[in-house]
């Protein structure tokens, strides 16, 4: 699979965090969207722009997927729900050839293998998948260790017309509580105006045991010294993966100090990759890890860009 | 299905206020079946039951389920922990079935999505990737109902499995075809609110919650593109199999209305004997009307083993699946 280009978009510039070691978890301060625009809109103008860049027009994408969980916010008025993202901004792009769909509970890599197989088997040019989130207002964090994630808008554009792809493998993080999303009770909601709020119990060794299998599954896919250009691991709070840099030094999304991207890390460093190789030097391979820890699942794809 | 049908003669529809004349004529619908968590009845149980049949009639034990595709429309309520959102329906199922080498993937399409798992399983299976995939639609749509609204009238409960193996048969998804339109986008909509006809006075905070809302003009706006979305896809369908509809042995339609279906028929030249309706007895299940009808048609011996079938249908949002296939052997259940 060749991602042809990469978008993002935060709040404020890429989010800050204030990191307080609890007992049980790590509290993360992220920015959030103050603003009043909805979910469409904002994944409208960050796609625009890309594909306005790529000189790509919005006839030419074929699907467009979305793996966005926001419950509220989507386009007009706060109280719209569903039908989901992709519709609305299949709309706004003027994508008139498109089919659209939601994954829901899904990660990047499985997202770009339910793509591929579809634009193959409907001769697709271009695929479209777009994570947008605005939870601002809608979803309170973890009330004991501030669990969150972070409002933005990632995009990936794909061309399926790559020859080989090694399917996604998937690793499962062993003993280790899962995050989840409640909806709260009624009267809450109304008294709140939140309709739901992240849990995740971290334990002790949460951490250790993601980070260990992080490694297990980098050193599965470079055993035989076929070391990828890039490794991009997603990071959805401050310790994940901060020991992945003396891995290798392909690691770029744990290079340098910087906050937590979550749901966001794979699209904003394959924007970065991106721009190191826009002197318009030979395709990059990266092998990207993306996270779901509503299942503690570990997804990784090998991607050219 | 769960346990109780509610015809349009007993509450909660013989309640609703200002039903016109000849409504349930044009819709064609005349009962439902309805979960009641109250019984304990709940999505995901019905689904846990369809499942294991499911897998139970396909000769395998859950390990041997490589992939779960599953969708639950609404966000909320089809979990037997009410609240619950994430993880999604997939995980339940794998955890409760025991399917512990499947991956789960929560694929939303509203009413085509079991559709569009079918195709996500046939590609995973002709890319070699898997060998049986277990596809799960399941529908607590009753649970986003305003019943003080004519919005609340054409929809039912339901689930239904199946499992997708590869084989050496002479059976494949021989084509397919898909097209989203959100140009109509806000005809029909999920929405946080109170519900559209109560009082202040009759107000409690458990009536806030997402609604399904229908636009005073949809039945007239959806006329402009719903009856040619269909049989559009279709035809696309049909011309990549390089087949034409007189080749078809039979039709599987969703379910939105009868006039609807009659609509794609008659656009298509299909003849009454080559399709059929369910809506009558089960309403409008979402995403469960086109395997709850290609299970009725099989089961009735409309469908049979080598037939050539389209399915074919409509969701909200606004988007059109269509697909042709070539049938091996399909097992289901008599119960």
């Amino acid at each position: 699979m060749r991602i042809v280009a990469s978008a993002c978009d935060f709040p404020a510039g890429l989010p800050e965090q204030e990191n307080i070691e609890l007992n049980s978890g790590f509290r993360c301060v992220r920015n959030k969207d103050k603003s009043n625009r909805f979910i469409a809109d904002w994944a409208y103008q960050v796609c625009k722009r890309m594909l306005d860049a790529n000189k790509i027009t919005p006839e030419e994408i074929g699907l467009i997927i979305s793996i966005s969980i926001s419950p509220d916010n989507l386009v007009q008025h706060q109280s719209v729900a569903a039908p989901r993202l992709c519709h609305p901004l299949q709309r706004a792009l003027g994508a008139n050839g498109a089919f659209v769909f939601d994954l829901l509970d899904s990660d990047w890599a499985t997202a770009i293998q339910v793509a591929k197989g579809f634009a193959v088997s409907q001769d697709y040019k271009y695929a479209l998948i777009v994570r947008a989130e605005k939870m601002d207002t809608s979803i309170l964090h973890d009330e004991e260790n501030g669990f969150d994630v972070p409002d933005g808008v990632g995009v990936l554009l794909l061309s399926p017309q790559e020859a080989s792809h090694k399917p996604v493998s998937y690793t499962y993080v062993a003993d280790s509580e899962h995050a989840s999303l409640h909806f709260l009770e009624r009267h809450d909601m109304l008294r709140t105006g939140y309709k739901a709020r992240f849990e995740w119990p971290f334990k002790e060794n949460t951490s250790t045991e993601l980070n260990r299998t992080g490694r297990e599954i980098i050193d599965q896919h470079t055993e035989h010294g076929h070391y990828p250009d890039f490794i991009v691991a997603e990071s959805w709070f401050p310790k994940h993966h901060e020991s992945l840099s003396d891995v290798s030094d392909k690691v770029i999304s744990q290079r340098a100090a910087q906050p937590a991207l979550g749901p966001f890390t794979i699209p904003y460093f394959i924007r970065e990759i991106s721009r190191l190789q826009e002197a318009g030097n030979s395709p990059k391979t990266v092998l990207a890890l993306s996270f779901n820890p509503f299942l503690m699942r570990y997804s990784a794809v090998s991607l050219s860009i | 299905m769960p346990s109780t049908h509610y015809p349009n003669t007993v509450p909660p529809y013989s309640e609703i206020p200002n039903i016109p004349k000849n409504w349930w004529r044009f819709w064609g619908i005349k009962g439902r079946y309805l979960i009641d968590r109250a019984k304990g009845e709940t999505a995901e149980k019905l689904a846990v039951e369809a499942c294991s049949e499911a897998i139970s009639l396909a000769g395998i034990n859950p390990t041997q389920i490589d992939a779960i595709l599953c969708n639950s429309t609404c966000l909320s309520g089809w979990s037997e922990q009410e609240s619950k959102a994430f993880p999604r329906f997939a995980n339940q199922i794998k955890q409760r079935l025991g399917c512990t080498n499947a991956l789960a993937i929560d694929v939303e399409q509203e009413c085509i999505t079991f559709l569009v798992s079918l195709q996500i399983a046939h590609n995973y299976i002709k890319a070699g990737i898997y060998k049986n995939i277990l596809v799960c639609s399941a529908e607590y749509i009753s649970g986003v109902l305003d019943f003080s609204d004519l919005s609340s009238t054409t929809f039912g409960d339901g689930t239904a499995a199946a499992i997708v193996s590869a084989t050496s048969q002479e059976s494949d998804l021989l084509s397919s075809s898909y097209l989203s339109n959100a140009d109509f986008y806000d005809l029909a909509l999920l929405k946080w609110k109170n519900p559209e006809n109560k009082s202040e006075a009759e107000l409690t905070p458990q009536d806030y919650w997402s609604y399904f809302t229908l636009k005073k003009d949809a039945p007239e706006e959806m006329q402009k593109f719903v009856p040619t979305g269909v049989p559009h896809v279709i035809n696309q369908a049909l011309e990549k199999a390089s087949v034409n509809s007189s080749d078809i042995d039979y039709f599987v339609f969703h379910q939105p209305s009868k006039i609807l279906v009659n609509l794609w028929a008659n656009a298509l030249g299909v003849d009454d004997d080559k399709f059929m309706f369910t809506l009558e007895h089960y309403g409008c299940m979402v995403s469960v009307s086109m395997p709850v009808t290609l299970f009725e048609a099989v089961k009735q011996g409309k469908i049979k083993a080598g037939n050539t079938i389209v399915i074919g249908g409509a969701a909200t949002g606004w988007g059109f699946g269509a697909q042709v296939w070539k049938l091996g052997d399909i097992k289901i259940s008599m119960n």
